[in-house]
């Protein structure tokens, strides 16, 4: 059997000539938390929404737990929670009496469910507090809680962090972590947000205009990621040519007359540092450098970055 | 279903339209003592009273007011984006709306208690004669039963403005035309108009001379727009709301 709780086979969406997810192919393994990252408008909401059969695909095909997803749905969404776009919750009705909504339509009868999902996202049980008085943050919450709340075993989340402050992201984050490492679960999470992802996810896949760009665990992608010494000197030229003829490495690149990169990053700094002094050449600056992830997201995007 | 009957008395809870719906019940009462002040030298008593009340009840506000605390139930699941949460338990729309018409039902028959409560109310404030236990317990059931009978003719045009977000507002419009034209029914027309049908089913004015009524056309009338209203719920729906692209949709708020 796959080891994929999720696989999608050339997922397209195409509203008229507009196409907002092409040929979508990610692969979810158990157990883990994959990070579907991508600028706003890039196609994310829309493959969560065509995953959760909101949307109906154009063409292609999504499989959940190794079984077709649009054969099988009736079984197969009892296993998942998830918050798409922005939290719905009936604006009337307190945070717990909005779960208690949901509990019954899910036939939840305990109402341990309910206050064991609003004491995991931190909200009081039984508040008096409208949905319509919540804060941003605390919508968010609430929405988490109601992914949560029946224990499934999948959970897909879109934007999950939206609308939280610093402190409410790290807490998020911690708790998200702690669904997979503690509680089994596979978690798909999209973001706009690089920084969130690569604190978060085991897996990444790069989405944009629609289409999957990379898909790899994150230690693959930092591995891919480019190192180098830059060094700032009086001469570069002559100094490439010394660190050529006494390291015997042509992996140099000149930024100007003053910068110069160089690629073997085994070399050792200090000893090229004093071979350049001893040869009258200004050193100001040598440090290790490494490309950031949003680097490489600039670099298979096509040049635009992200937040 | 029970389940989806049930949260939806529970999402009730704290909306003012019910309020709007006792009050507009509350206005039916009070729009009949209007015409007591008529000149007319007709001579009020309690079943007159009764009589008029069902009269306003049926031609002028009853429609309007089940298709707008219908409609307005069904239209909070697109304005709060509650729907994507129901539809992923899973739930259909489909199955989703056969909740919220029965739970609708109900509200039909309790809102005929209300308007008979306060007519009997109205009856004494003003000191009618004639008022007795048994008819007054006749009365009740007639109008909790008129209440549900005429939402059943309400049905079709319910089901028809759930489909779009926002579009009951002109079901509403159009229920009260459709209760309005039931004024001017006569003859057989009565029988056969599924409004004026309802008044039928409970037997109203019975025993007064020129009211005669085919039961037999009455019920099929009725049960016409009822069936209408079932069917309409199995016709493939148009999937605006599932279709649409995302810039389409009101964008939620994104980062900080």
């Amino acid at each position: 059997m796959s080891d994929y709780i999720i696989e999608t086979y050339d997922l397209t969406k195409k509203y008229g000539s507009q196409t907002s997810v092409s040929h979508l192919n990610i692969h979810v393994r158990k157990g883990r938390i994959y990070g579907l990252l991508g600028r706003n408008g890039a196609g994310k909401t829309t493959a969560m929404r065509m995953l959760l059969g909101l949307t109906a695909p154009t063409s292609g095909e999504v499989k959940i737990f190794g079984r077709p997803f649009l054969e099988n749905q009736k079984k197969i969404l009892p296993r998942i929670g998830c918050l798409i776009e922005s939290p719905g919750f009936y604006p009337n009705l307190t945070g717990t009496e909005n779960l208690k909504i949901f509990a019954a339509l899910r036939g939840l009868k305990n109402p341990d469910y309910i206050k064991n999902a609003l004491e995991l996202v931190n909200l009081p049980y039984r508040d008096k507090k409208l949905f319509s008085q919540y804060s941003l943050g605390m919508k968010q919450r609430l929405a988490i809680a109601l992914a949560v709340m029946h224990n499934p075993e999948l959970l897909i989340l879109d934007e999950p962090i939206n609308g939280l402050d610093p402190i409410g992201i790290a807490e998020m984050r911690g708790f998200i972590r702690e669904l997979c490492d503690t509680g089994g679960k596979t978690i798909l999470i999209s973001s706009h947000i690089l920084s969130e992802i690569s604190l978060l996810a085991d897996d990444v896949g790069i989405i944009d205009h629609g289409k999957l760009l990379e898909e790899e665990s994150l230690k693959e992608l930092e591995a891919k990621n480019t190192k180098f010494i830059h060094f700032c000197v009086s001469d570069a030229r002559k100094a490439a040519q010394i660190i050529a003829m006494a390291f015997q490495s042509r992996n140099i690149r000149f930024a100007d007359a003053n910068n110069l990169y160089l690629y073997d990053t085994a070399l050792p700094v200090a000893k090229i540092n004093c071979t350049l002094v001893e040869a009258g050449i200004d050193v100001q600056e040598a440090r290790l450098c490494e490309d950031t992830l949003e680097d490489y997201f600039r670099k298979i995007t096509g040049g635009e970055g992200i937040a | 279903m029970a389940a989806i009957i049930k949260t939806e008395f529970m999402k009730l809870k704290r909306y003012f339209i019910v309020w709007i719906g006792v009050s507009l019940m509350f206005l039916t009462v009070l729009l009949t003592l209007f015409t007591t002040l008529a000149d007319d030298g007709m001579v009020w008593n309690c079943q007159f009273l009764f009589e008029q009340v069902v009269k306003n009840f049926v031609t002028l506000i009853f429609p309007m007011c089940i298709t707008l605390i219908s409609g307005y139930m069904i239209s909070r699941e697109y304005t709060d984006d509650t729907l994507k949460n129901i539809e992923i338990i899973p739930i259909s729309f489909r199955k989703l709306l056969a909740g919220k018409l029965i739970a609708s039902a109900i509200l039909s028959f309790f809102l005929g208690i209300v308007c008979f409560a306060f007519t009997v109310l109205a009856d004494f404030i003003m000191g009618y004669d004639g008022f007795a236990f048994i008819p007054a317990l006749t009365g009740l059931v007639q109008m909790a039963f008129l209440g549900f009978f005429l939402y059943l003719t309400m049905l079709p045009i319910i089901v028809l403005t759930s489909r779009q977000k926002g579009s009951f507002l002109a079901g509403v419009i159009v229920a009260f035309v459709y209760g309005l034209i039931g004024m001017f029914a006569d003859g057989i027309l009565q029988s056969v108009y599924p409004v004026s049908a309802a008044l039928g089913l409970i037997n109203y004015r019975a025993g007064a001379a020129g009211v005669r009524w085919n039961r037999g056309l009455c019920f099929i009338s009725v049960l016409a727009m009822c069936v209408t209203g079932v069917a309409l719920m199995f016709v493939n729906q148009k999937q605006e709301k599932k279709d649409s692209p995302k810039a389409q949709r009101p964008a939620p708020k994104k980062g900080w």
